[in-house]
């Protein structure tokens, strides 16, 4: 069983809740988008299905064992995180960040040669090969983005769950990206799930569209279902109308609604 | 530059053989060879093996120590600037120390000094840690070990003040300084095992120092438990630090600049810094140490002052260097 399975997943910070009551079942192959307001728990759920939140009530599953009782490096083996904050902190080449990719595998000998067979597959997939020897802090914006997702494919994880992935890209690398994140889904067969601020991108790629709102599911289906107007109103507080464009469906946002705000 | 690890690391180690002979033989007495095999008859046998040795012994000793503690901290808080000195957690272990010193325990049992000093290490580390917080930045882990080395030293300073005697006061400020010298083989053989252990645990960090690079949330995502991190972080600077400064007094900078030298040689892979920053600061420290010893003066330049003479101004061209970064 390689779906995730979230069941009364609730997260709270401090005295303010953050996600409440989420239930949710999750398919592998499928490229599958959240959407919210700031806020609204996305970031958090992306990182509790990760494992990586502490959750104060409920549980995530995974091969049909509960995520929090797993040690941090099973659950690395599995679940490929992409952090919205992708800081590097050394001068380190490209090759040396997709390397870190394997760390869920290493023993005390570093690197293996299978090891660094994962990281050269990766860099193919990602095409950044003739990077390798780069500088990460040198790379523009399109080229760190696709080192960072070589990073998290080098530990051949089952699952890729990123956080904004299009944060700083031009529109084109928007394209590459989203691109590179669906091939990931079908060719590989990966589960993929990503947070994304786009609303017109997220009905173009997404096959399933998870609405959050202040930390529960608002909608959760094929995207026509999940951005329907109503839905968009509640959870962003705007009026949008929706069109048939040439490449997909064209989401406008109309202005501000003047009914109750979402944060209420 | 291409890095390379194994070539710096053996240099380095036969740099520390080198120097480990270079220091038994140099000093203000010149003793002929003869003497050295000859234990029973000729009298300089004693400056060898029972000044010289234990000196340069303990040289090594606390040079690795402070190294790779200095290593390990950079790497920790990926910021080059950490260094136990800098970040209060030798200053911790030198209150620590001279509480036990003020007390008088040291009189009655020698190692309350050793585990004063580790535990003020240790608690130096932890409170760095804590105070620098989740995610923080480098300039607030910065900030927060310059707060832990003021109070450390205002601790130091407020022993002295109220300490009763003059004699009392003496003996803190004479091991407050730093040296090497007057030590014997015992000193050397309290001082191993603690540092062995806590360099051991050090050691083990290298995987989840190289998963930091990518920040806390990365390295977490990538299985590492930043707990088990920060126990055997603190753990091991209040072992390997904690026991250096309790064997020879506070040694600053040493744990800045020699990874810092060495990151040119082996690449900014924080692993890969790990051992020769341990080689390399007891190069550093046997190197200093001679030169201390070769200073025409009338009592010795202490090593503690060698150190910062020239770590202060290493420090301030680093800050200089990395100023757009702490902007």
């Amino acid at each position: 069983m390689t779906r995730i399975i979230a069941k009364h997943v609730s997260v709270t910070l401090g005295q303010s809740p953050i996600l409440s009551d989420i239930s949710l079942s999750l398919d592998p192959g499928v490229f599958t988008v959240i959407l919210g307001a700031n806020g609204a728990g996305k970031s958090t759920l992306l990182s509790a299905l990760c494992g990586l939140t502490p959750l104060s009530t409920g549980e995530v599953r995974l091969e049909d064992t509960d995520l929090a009782k797993q040690p941090p490096r099973w659950r690395a083996q599995r679940l490929g995180f992409l952090p919205q904050q992708q800081e590097v902190a050394w001068a380190i080449d490209v090759q040396t960040l997709v390397g870190l990719g394997r760390t869920p595998f290493l023993g005390a000998r570093g690197l293996s040669l299978a090891d660094q067979d994962h990281v050269s597959r990766a860099m193919a997939a990602t095409c950044v090969e003739h990077l390798a020897k780069r500088e990460v802090g040198t790379l523009s914006g399109g080229e760190r983005g696709r080192a960072m997702v070589a990073r998290v494919l080098a530990g051949e994880p089952l699952w890729v769950l990123a956080d904004e992935p299009l944060t700083g890209l031009d529109p084109r690398h928007q394209l590459d990206m989203l691109d590179l994140l669906a091939a990931i889904a079908k060719t590989e067969g990966r589960g993929v799930v990503a947070t994304l601020h786009d609303l017109g991108l997220a009905a173009r790629v997404a096959e399933r569209i998870i609405v959050l709102r202040q930390g529960q599911v608002l909608a959760d289906g094929p995207p026509e279902h999940a951005l329907s107007a109503e839905n968009l109103r509640l959870a962003y507080g705007v009026e949008t109308a929706a069109y048939d464009g040439r490449s997909g469906p064209i989401i406008e946002v109309l202005g501000r609604c003047t009914q109750a705000p979402p944060h209420g | 530059m291409t890095p390379r690890p194994r070539l710096t690391t053996f240099t380095l180690a036969g740099a520390v053989i080198l120097l480990f002979g270079l220091s038994l033989t140099v000093g203000k007495a010149q003793v002929p060879w003869s003497a050295w095999l000859d234990p029973a008859g000729d009298p300089r046998w004693q400056i060898i093996f029972a000044l010289r040795l234990p000196r340069t012994l303990l040289g090594i000793l606390v040079g690795a120590a402070l190294g790779l503690s200095g290593a390990a901290m950079q790497g920790y808080a990926r910021n080059p600037l950490a260094d136990p000195g800098i970040l209060g957690v030798s200053a911790s272990a030198a209150f620590g120390a001279v509480m036990t010193l003020f007390f008088g325990l040291s009189r009655i049992a020698p190692w309350f000094l050793e585990v004063a000093a580790i535990a003020g290490a240790g608690l130096g580390g932890v409170m760095m840690v804590v105070l620098a917080g989740r995610g923080a930045s480098a300039t607030s882990f910065l900030l927060a070990g310059l707060v832990v080395n003021m109070l450390a030293s205002a601790g130091v300073t407020l022993m002295l003040s109220l300490s009763p005697n003059p004699w009392s006061a003496e003996e803190i400020i004479n091991w407050l300084m730093g040296s090497l010298a007057d030590h014997s083989l015992t000193d050397a053989a309290i001082a191993a095992p603690l540092i062995l252990a806590g360099s051991a645990l050090l050691l083990t960090l290298g995987t989840a120092l190289n998963a930091l690079t990518l920040g806390e949330t990365g390295a977490a995502g990538l299985g590492i438990s930043l707990s088990s991190v920060r126990l055997r972080l603190a753990l091991g600077l209040g072992l390997a630090s904690g026991a250096a400064v309790a064997a020879v007094g506070v040694v600053g900078f040493v744990g800045l600049m020699a990874p810092h030298i060495l990151r040119a040689c082996v690449g900014p892979k924080p692993s890969s810094l790990l051992w020769p920053s341990a080689l390399g600061g007891a190069v550093v420290i046997l190197a200093a140490d001679i030169l201390v010893r070769l200073t025409p003066a009338a009592s010795e330049l202490r090593l503690g002052v060698a150190t910062a003479m020239v770590g202060g101004p290493f420090f301030f061209a680093l800050l200089l260097a990395n100023r757009r970064q702490f902007a």
